[in-house]
């Protein structure tokens, strides 16, 4: 059987490493990710201050000067990204780097990748104590009107309003963009302190995957580090067991032409649990793939929809279900949902059904391992839970049996119905 | 069939290739991965609605759409089996796609290749259409539709294609409206299906750790001699001129967004030529709109644009459009700010400087050796240069011979600022 050959290690400074070995890609992908609790204050923070990184640094002054950088050290890519996973608010600093060999005058295109990404994340430029009232200025209102803009993707939109509803009063319904009376309240001062608190303080784990070596990656990244003195602070546990009182049904409309159907249940699982594979498998089934009962059915049978599928989010112990729908067929397809809910509960899923499911999740596992881009972010999203590992699961994925899809449908409590519609 | 070998040192990259005696062409790229990704295609797109065989005397039109909505119906079986499970019982899964001039059809597969290559030609040449699967499909590509119409960026794009060319049929989108499906029958689709199905205007490309042998024998196993008529399609003359400069609509969006696009008048070109082309485009969007450029910075620190102001450049034979795309409270500025910096550039006003220059060349070198890293999107970008009669492994290749000249040459021939047209989606005024 294959293996990936990970291993993790701490650093100094309070930084944890996970070296990945991979000589398949042309690529090295180094993703440094920082984990802060979740609250309004903090995602809208940390949005802001990916923006303003990369108007300038100490280094690099301009917006021009670090893209001129960057484009010379052969096109490297750096991102700077925040949002929530879970009741985790993750800052993410990813790099990506064409790798040596292809380097046409023997540069060492890592090592000055991760020097200028430094450079910008952990050196900015500032004044008096404060980032600069200009840049803060800009980026306030471009964070501004991308917020705003999240109407503009009516499915993603619809899930954003989804989920602000389903987990009202708890801390993953806050927007992982941000909000817009947080963004007033911050000023260029207030923000430089919690970034610098927020490099001090966060969790910090670094992912590298690609073709160099271990102890030079250990060493590139411990030297970067070598100027902030790190004292990381634990998270606090994060919720994943809320039991609905009662199901709430929300109607919002827009004037558009198609409608947005959600079902969301409490799931109480997550990536630790040793039920977790078996809730993927219930997944897999109901929504999670084109073989499913929802795609059969809702789309291909009763032709109600384009897209249909669930989701498992397991950061939060959500299950959830979407259909993009015409505005008269909200009732028409929930209760073809439901009978499908119903099917999975009373274990009428035949042998085919179970093998298609297993191998499809097989087969996406596997996919993963090849896909050096998505390695790092697969396994930090399951950070607390070191067991999992994307080949071990598509073996472990063969023992879940049909009793088990039973236990866990029969498990799941409705909480949510939200429907995005038009207004007419 | 034979495979001819070829190499590209400088990537470590190589492919075989060859024609089927089926009259079906044949791409491998051999990579040490366990993700096999197998595109199975025909040059046949929504551009292609007037068309003959050399068998038939008269041109026939169809309803817009219908490459579309037969890459739908072909997943459907005669026996009732449904094909995305037949994938998935394999350890694969399976999508397809339809653009202007394509529709493919593939699967990513980590285990059992060559049944899943068998399944792929299987269910390609087998159509099956009935007056009621017809009708189902209906529903579905309707919410398709519905769900393009409420995107303000497909719709934009969309609306530049009809303010740019008056004739050629790449204005025509590429799913139809609700109303041409409705027109769709099963005999149309079966009209269809037998002039562009034939293997001699197909392509297979795998991509993974296949064999040439292996490959051959399920082609022999799978595939029978294609109908050795030829197709030709009606591609109207286009004129060298727009349709509209302006056209907007409203949407619920926060903020105006924008597509501004300036139509190519440079064709007729070889298999190197037609790359040049697009890297002399992708140069001067770097160089004249990229983030490190003058105009980018100068407009973001006004706050005319965002960091989501993006150029690109989309061709292929008989068409060609550069692209700027963004988000602004006043695109009408920005549409003029983008022809003056045109203008400054080709009258000399501003130049290029060869340290610029050379950045870019890199920046452009170092995608294509990534774009040498998954399988899938290696068959995807293959097919689009083979589709446009070009081929991938040029790419390092021409770039590397690309001057300063050619930069002026292409500013002059191509950048004529009174082909440009703006299409905005806005806000309803409060």
């Amino acid at each position: 059987m294959p293996k990936i050959e990970k291993s993790t290690t701490k650093l100094e400074n309070g930084v944890t490493l996970s070296y990945i070995k991979d000589e398949k890609y042309k690529t090295n992908y180094t993703n440094i990710y920082f984990s802060l609790p979740l609250d309004k204050h903090s995602a809208t923070s940390a949005s802001l201050v990916a923006k303003i990184l990369k108007r300038g640094s100490v280094k690099f002054p301009s917006m021009a000067e670090i893209n001129s950088a960057l484009d010379l050290n052969y096109a490297t890519t750096l991102t700077l990204s925040s949002g929530k996973e879970g009741e985790k608010e993750v800052f993410l600093v990813s790099v990506s780097t064409m790798k040596n060999a292809y380097a046409i005058n023997g540069e060492d295109v890592f090592k000055t990748g991760i020097e200028i990404a430094f450079d910008v994340f952990t050196n900015p430029l500032t004044k008096e104590g404060a980032f600069i009232e200009e840049f803060f200025e800009s980026e306030k209102k471009n964070l501004r009107d991308s917020i705003l803009s999240q109407i503009n993707n009516k499915a993603s939109y619809s899930r954003t309003r989804f989920i602000k509803n389903m987990c009202d009063g708890e801390k993953y319904a806050v927007n992982g963009e941000g909000d817009l009376e947080v963004l007033d309240s911050l000023t260029p001062a207030s923000l430089l302190t919690f970034f610098k608190d927020m490099i001090k303080t966060a969790q910090c784990h670094v992912y590298f995957v690609g073709d160099e070596d271990e102890d030079k990656v250990k060493n590139v990244i411990n030297s970067a580090f070598q100027s902030i003195k790190r004292t990381p602070v634990l998270l606090p546990e994060e919720k994943t067991s809320v039991t609905p009182k009662e199901v709430k049904d929300v109607t919002e409309k827009l004037d558009i032409n198609q409608g947005h159907l959600w079902i969301g249940y409490r799931a109480d699982v997550n990536y630790s649990d040793e039920d977790y594979l078996k809730y993927v498998m219930f997944n897999m089934i109901l929504g999670g793939d084109v073989s499913s009962k929802m795609f059969m059915n809702i789309r291909e049978k009763m032709s109600l929809c384009y897209t249909c599928y669930s989701m498992l989010d397991a950061t939060k112990g959500i299950f959830a279900a979407y259909a993009g729908i015409a505005p008269e067929n909200k009732e028409k397809t929930l209760d073809a949902f439901f009978k499908e809910v119903e099917k999975v509960k009373s274990g009428e899923i035949t042998e085919e059904e179970m093998w298609d499911a297993k191998k499809a999740y097989v087969n996406r596992m596997y996919e993963i391992c090849d896909n050096p881009s998505l390695l790092a972010p697969w396994f930090h999203i399951r950070e607390n839970s070191p067991m999992r590992d994307p080949l071990k699961d598509a073996e472990k994925i063969k023992e879940v049996t049909l009793q088990d899809v039973i236990d866990v449908a029969n498990k799941i409590k409705l909480d949510t119905i939200y429907f995005l519609t038009s207004k007419n | 069939m034979e495979f001819k070998k070829r190499t590209s040192e400088k990537l470590s990259e190589s492919s075989f290739s060859g024609r089927h005696e089926s009259g079906l062409e044949v791409v491998i790229i051999p990579k040490k991965q366990k993700t096999v990704y197998a595109l199975f295609a025909t040059k046949y797109g929504s551009m292609d609605n007037t068309f003959k065989t050399s068998k038939n005397s008269d041109y026939i039109s169809v309803p817009d759409g219908i490459a579309h909505f037969l890459e739908h119906k072909l997943f459907e079986n005669e026996d009732g089996s449904d094909t995305f499970s037949r994938f998935s019982a394999l350890g694969a899964s399976a999508n397809a796609y339809t653009s202007n001039e394509v529709t493919a059809y593939l699967f990513s597969a980590t285990e059992n290749y060559y049944e899943n290559l068998e399944v792929l030609l299987n269910f390609v040449t087998h159509p099956y259409f009935t007056k009621e699967t017809v009708d189902k499909e209906m529903g579905i590509i309707e919410q398709e539709l519905k769900m393009y119409e409420d995107n303000p960026y497909r719709w934009m794009y969309q609306e530049l294609l009809r303010c740019l060319y008056e004739k050629n049929t790449v204005n025509i989108a590429v799913g139809g409206t609700v109303e041409s499906i409705h027109e769709i029958t099963p005999e149309i689709l079966y009209d269809c299906y037998n002039t562009f199905y034939n293997l001699n205007n197909m392509v297979l490309i795998v991509c993974g750790d296949v064999t040439e042998d292996k490959v051959k024998e399920v082609l022999d196993k799978s595939l029978k001699k294609g109908d050795d008529s030829y197709i030709e399609k009606k591609i109207p003359e286009e004129p060298r001129s727009i349709v509209k400069k302006y056209s907007e609509k409203v949407f619920p969006v926060a903020h105006p967004v924008f597509n501004i696009g300036l139509k190519e008048c440079d064709f007729d070109l070889d298999e190197r030529k037609y790359i040049k082309r697009e890297f002399e485009h992708m140069i001067i969007g770097e160089i004249l709109f990229g983030k490190s450029s003058d105009f980018y910075n100068r407009l973001y620190s006004n706050g005319l644009i965002n960091q989501k102001f993006a150029t690109s450049y989309y061709a292929s034979r008989t068409w060609g459009h550069f692209i700027a795309s963004g988000e602004s409270e006043n695109p009408e500025k920005v549409f003029e700010e983008i022809g003056k910096e045109i203008d400054l550039w080709k009258q000399g006003k501003k130049e290029i400087n060869q340290k610029d220059f050379e950045r870019v060349k890199r920046v452009f070198y170092s995608s294509n050796v990534q774009a040498w890293n998954s399988t899938s999107d290696i068959a995807e970008t293959y097919l689009d240069y083979y589709i446009s009669g070009s081929d991938m492994f040029l790419l390092t290749e021409v770039l590397g011979e690309i001057t300063v000249e050619d930069i002026k040459r292409r500013l002059d021939t191509s950048y004529d600022t009174s082909l440009m047209s703006m299409c905005v989606a806005k806000p309803e005024k409060e």
